[in-house]
Order: C-alpha cells, then structure tokens, then sequence
C-alpha cells in the first residue's frame, strides 16, 4: 500500500469507505459495499478496530494483524489514518483506440507514460467515410462513459481530426464494478456523489487534453452510467421490467447526450452500430461487446435487434481467482506445452496475475492439452491446486466454470438473435467485436473455446472502442446525431431472460467445443 | 444393496433419463419397495450428483441432465408411492423475488430439494410477497426458498418475511434465502432463517430444518 489518508468526516453508520468516497478518495470496491468481494482493503496505521465478521472470511491472519481490514465493513472514526492503494490507474490499459472500415490499428489503445500527458493522433473513422465538414470549425470533447474506464477525445469538428485521447479511470467504482451496484447506490440517495465523481473525472480529462471546461462534450455510455451523468433516478432501472427514466437523445447547452435502446443496450451500443455502418447496411451484420454487460446487436438497414446477457466480468479478469485488470505485469498470452506454461505479460513485467485475453488463452490452451475435458473438468494432477500458469499464479477448476458461464451466455445470445432475426450465420455479412478485450483477443483461440462462432472466422472484425468512434463522428456531423436518433428509437430489444430458447441454448453451449 | 438399485445410481449419475425409468420399472417388477428404490436408488444417485458439483466436478449441464433422469424415474415410481402415502421429506414452494427475473440459480437449487426427496412448488420468477405467502399457506409449506440476482432486488427478500410475519405464519415455515450478491450479513439482517452459499448446501440445510 502506499498513499495514507486521514479520516475526517463521520457519521452514524458511515464505514470507512463511504466516509472515503465523501472524500473525494475513490478505492476500488467491486461489490459495492456488500462484503462479498473483499477488495476494498485499507490498512490501519495504528490501533487497528476489531475484525468483521467479512475481515476473517477473506483475510489471512497476517494480514488482519498488520491491520488490514475491508473499508466496507469497518466503522469509520474520526482522525483515523489508513492507507490505500498506491493508484496506478493511468497505467491501466483503456481502450480509446478504434478501428473501422478495415482501418485496423488506427491508433494505439492507451497512453503510455513515455507518450506523456499530451495526446496523440488518432485517425478519424469520420474523416474516412468523407462527412461534410462542420464549417464553424470548433473543438468538441467526444467521450465514452465505461462503467470502469472513460476515454476521451479532442476533436476538430471542422476537419474530422482527432487532436488527442486521454483515458482514466470512472472512480464509481468505489461504489461497485457493475451497473447494477451502480444503480443500487443511486437508490439509496448517494446520486449526488456518484455525479459529483463522474463530473470529476470529465473535469480532469479534459484538463488533460488542454480543453476548456465549456468545451462542449458528447457523450456516449450505458444506460445507468448516462442516467447518472444526468441525476436521473435509477429507482426503475434494477428491478423488471427495468424501465429507463430517459434514454434518448439530449442536447444541453454544452453537452449532447447520446441516445439508448433500453436499460441495458445503451447509447455505446447506439453509437457502435453506427460508427460500424450496420444501419446504412445492406447486408446483416453483428456488433458484439465483450464486456460485463455482454450487449449486441443484429441488423442491416432495414431493421435491428438487440440483447445484453450480463456474461459477467470474467472476461475482464473479474471472478478469475488470479484475475486482474489490463495493468502492467497482467499474463496477456499463454502457451503450454507438455504441462508448461510459457506466458507473454503487459509491458513484460513479472506475472502479477491474469487479464481477460490470458484468462482466454489459458483456458483454451488448457483443452489443447487435454487437462480440462469437454464438460470442463480440469485434469486430476491439478484438481485440488489448480494449474499453474505462472509463479504465484494458478488457474482454478472453478475458474474454468466462470469461463464457461461467461462464454456460454454470449455464444446463447448472439444464437438467440439470429433466430429472432430468422438468419443464419451463411447470412452474415461482418462480425464486429467491440470492446478492448474484443480488440486484443486472439480470434482462433476464442473460436476454439466456443465464444465466438467458427462459422463466421473469416468475418469477424475487431473494432476497438466502436462507442467512442461513434461519438467522435457525432461530434462532427449533425446527420450521424440524427442517424443515431434513429436507432435508438426503431432498435428493437429482446429479453433473453424470459427466452426459453435462451435458458436452452445456454446450458447447450455450457460444454467446450471437441477440439480437434 | 440390490444391484437394480445401484444401476438406477450410476444411469442418473451419467444423465441417462430412460434407462432410468426402464431399470426403476424393473425394480417394482422384482417387487422392490418403490420408497426403497427412491432414497437408495433415486436420491442416492442425485447425492452424489450434488456433492461432486460441490466440489467443482461436474458442471450445471451435467447436473440437469441428471435431474431429468431423477424425473423420468421419479414419474415411473409415482403411482405406486401415492398409494403408500408420504413420499417427500416435506414441501418447499420456491421463486425468484419481485422485480428479478433470473430463473438459472433458482431451477438448480430446486433440482438439488428434488434430489433430497422434497415436493417443489416452483412459483417462478417475478414473485410478488403476497404470492409467496400465499402458495406457503395453501401448499402448508414447511419451506419458503427464495432467490435474488441483483442487488437492486435482494430487499425484496426482506418484504417475503415482514408478509410472512403479517400473515401469520412466520413461525410455521423456515425462510431460506440465496443467490450471487446475498451473503449470511443481509440474510441475518433480514431476519432468515438461512443462507447458503450454494445449491447442494441449502438441500442440505432443508434436511436439517425438517429433520429437526
């Protein structure tokens, strides 16, 4: 740990993580204050309080008698001084970077620190496909609200051109990972901070990118993380039939906010199908965002679907026993042979733990190898302990299983959609994943793991982050607003919840495809 | 044991729905006793399906396949258990709460009451209080079992018991609460009888409640 903190404010039942967000200091708290996760931890400088109930569930004995506690569960009193995480979150990898219309590697997916505060150039999706340039020439902020990162980029409305990027991180998450933890902070009254923290962070981005603070912005995001941009009230937006309060398109004074489809198929999604074109297109294409939301969409010009299916954050390395973020240090890429795991990691630092590609990878190495079987029983030397992908690292049996929950419920929802659609895959003109995982996965290994379709392999086009693309283009032509407008409205949903063919097509693709 | 017994087992183990039913119809024609051929053959064999899910063995597909073979065989024995009277350990009625519509965890959950011998009422999803109380009230329900995905919906749980308490009936049924965001602190907060973490552990702590 590393940075100390000094607890000033308390009340009746305030814990040490809610007197920290009162703050300003955002620690990350995955479960929203539940005392599930047990991520939240701070240790105590001195005279420690007596451990949870949640401290001795999740932390070692060493740990607890070095004062370590989880700030959810412990009281918060005055004058106490704990530290916290040292941040290391501008070295997280965001993906800001998008690539469309076979423009593959446009622009690299975050800043490194060697490429400093100063943003870089990104080619312009909108330039490629020639939109009539706004005359006025001004300077807009197009952004894309992510539940756990935000990317910005400084765009000359005039020519198209992207003047810089700058990433960071959505410091809600001290209230939850998820959208649903989101909400469920909203609805009990902490709206004004989770806005307040959200402004923020648009506050500190553009500062970074050199822009002022009128600099109008248009924003894309999900649904909740647009409801709370607003401070629209997210009573509706958890329990079914998970109504929003307003999803569609806003122009206030100096922000434009992007419209949505439903709760859970938001403006990011709006924005991905138009950056890809599926709404001008002639033939019927996929967008598909590998993220925790899982959401997608079919369709040509003439009519679209879409879903979300809550595939989870195992893919972004969450509920992985040795997952971890994109940070440096993250196994990115495995190999093994005979039983050893040779491993590739961000920015070749020792292994830290697994990101969402080394999750992937390793699990498809792992079938490769025959030491996880078809149902996804791993092999009986590494049942009790689980495998060994790296020093410190191991790669658990019940991991395998969150794996197959995860890709199971995306491989059942891009099949719902179709159905509904009433096409098959020979239809299919692109496959479009979205997302920084998406643009980072090796597509043959995803194949292999049943994620991704083998049948569309040769059509699959990874596309970065598609919902910041489609706001950059936004930004710049009036005609992509209007064009956007008009998804939102006439996109339908489908719930796949309540779909029988859903709860069929999941347990089906629950197993690992026979490897060759 | 009978070796038609331990056939009936090892078919459910592995999913195999008719030869399930064709070996319990076998054993009522040896002239087994059909209570005999459900706990040692049935429940026996969807005993050890819920330990090895426990232990991460086998996987959710594997364990409804088995729970469709218990089934098949299960609907074999049914004539011949009515006419001895109690089959069941005793009778659960189960749903998701209001405003969750995530039908997954709880359908496992109640595959593993099945396989403890207990009678189901499966409610479904979307449960209002009152609907609970009242399926408790006409099914004289030893068991209420409810199932939460979301944080947002988990204090719906809270409103099953304050109806339950209400209607009067709080102390004649066990309240078993679970699902991904509930944890031992909210279900203590709420005043449930139990919490377990997964659904080979609340069959198991059923088993206790009607045992006791």
């Amino acid at each position: 740990m590393g940075h100390r903190i000094r607890i000033e404010s308390t009340g009746e039942g305030t814990s040490i993580l809610q007197a920290l967000q009162a703050q300003g200091e955002y620690i990350l708290a995955p479960c929203g204050g539940n005392g599930t996760c047990g991520k939240c931890r701070v240790r105590f400088v001195q005279d420690p309080p007596a451990p949870s109930q949640a401290d001795r569930k999740v932390l070692t004995e060493a740990e607890i008698s070095e004062g370590v506690r989880l700030a959810c569960r412990t009281a918060a009193v005055q004058g106490a001084v704990i530290e916290i995480e040292a941040g290391d979150e501008k070295q997280m990898d965001v993906a800001s970077g998008f690539a469309l219309k076979g423009a593959r590697g446009a622009g690299p997916g975050k800043k490194t620190p060697e490429q400093g505060e100063s943003g870089q150039t990104h080619r312009n999706p909108a330039a490629e496909q020639k939109i009539p340039a706004n005359s006025e020439g001004k300077i807009a902020a197009a952004v894309d609200i992510g539940t756990t990162t935000i990317a910005m980029s400084a765009v000359d409305t005039g020519s198209g051109r992207i003047l810089g990027t700058s990433t960071g991180i959505n410091h809600q998450r001290s209230w939850g990972a998820d959208v649903i933890s989101r909400m469920e902070a909203s609805n009990q009254g902490k709206g004004g901070l989770l806005q307040k923290s959200i402004r923020a962070d648009l506050d500190l981005l553009r500062e970074e990118l050199g822009l002022a603070q009128d600099t109008r912005m248009v924003i894309s995001g999900n649904s909740t993380m647009e409801h709370l941009l607003q401070g629209l009230s997210c009573e509706t937006l958890g329990v079914a039939p998970y109504t929003p309060v307003d999803i569609s398109l806003h122009e206030y004074e100096n922000m434009t906010i992007l419209p949505g489809i439903s709760t859970f198929v938001g403006a990011d999604i709006v924005s991905g199908i138009v950056a890809c074109g599926i709404d001008q297109s002639e033939e019927i294409c996929i967008l598909v965002d590998l993220g925790t939301n899982g959401e997608m969409a079919i369709g040509n010009r003439d009519r679209i679907i879409s879903a979300s299916t809550a595939a989870g954050p195992a893919f972004e390395g969450g509920n992985i026993s040795c997952g971890v973020a994109g940070i440096p240090g993250a196994v990115s890429s495995v190999e093994i042979t005979d039983g050893e795991a040779q491993v590739e990691t961000i920015g070749g630092l020792p292994p830290v733990g697994l990101c969402g590609t080394g999750v992937l990878e390793t699990v498809y190495e792992l079938l490769k190898e025959e030491l996880v079987d078809e149902t996804g029983l791993l092999d009986d030397d590494y049942f009790d302990d689980g495998f060994p992908v790296a020093e410190g690292i191991v790669f658990t049996n019940k991991d395998v299983r969150e794996i197959q929950l995860a890709k199971s419920a995306v491989r059942a929802g891009l099949e719902v959609l179709l159905e509904e659609y009433g096409t098959d895959y020979d239809q299919i003109g692109k496959l479009y994943i979205a997302g920084g995982f998406g643009q980072k996965i090796n597509l043959e290994k995803a194949v292999g793991i049943g994620l991704l379709p083998e049948e569309l392999l040769d059509r699959m086009v990874p596309v970065g982050n598609s919902s910041l693309a489609g706001a950059v283009m936004a930004a710049c032509d009036p005609s992509v607003l209007e064009r956007m407008r008009v998804v939102g409205e006439n996109a339908e949903e489908t719930a796949l919840a309540e779909n029988p063919l859903f709860s069929d097509l999941y347990m089906d693709n629950m197993f690992f495809p026979e490897q060759d | 044991m009978s070796e038609v017994l331990e056939k009936i087992s090892e078919m459910l183990q592995k999913g195999k729905r008719k030869d399930v039913a064709k070996l319990c119809q076998q054993a009522i024609d040896e002239g087994l006793e059909p209570n005999v051929i459900l706990t040692q053959g049935l429940l026996a064999g969807m005993d050890v399906v819920g330990a090895k899910f426990k232990a991460n063995e086998i996987f959710v597909p594997q364990v409804l396949v088995s729970a469709r073979a218990m089934k098949a065989g299960s609907e074999v024995l049914k004539p011949h258990l009515s006419e001895e009277g109690a089959s069941g350990r005793g009778k659960i009625v189960m749903g998701t709460v209001q405003g969750d519509l995530h039908d997954i965890g709880k359908n496992l959950v109640i595959m593993m009451f099945e396989g403890k011998g207990f009678d189901v009422v499966d409610l479904g999803v979307d449960v209002a209080p009152e609907k609970f109380v009242q399926a408790a009230i006409d099914e004289n329900a030893d068991i209420i079992g409810m199932s939460a995905l979301l944080t947002t919906t988990m204090p719906m749980m809270g409103e099953v018991i304050k109806a339950a308490e209400e209607a009067g009936i709080r102390d004649k049924v066990k309240i078993m609460v679970g699902g991904a965001p509930v944890t031992q602190e909210f279900a203590d907060s709420i005043g449930a009888d139990a919490y377990t973490e997964d659904a080979p552990s609340a069959a198991e702590k059923a088993v206790e409640f009607v045992s006791a």
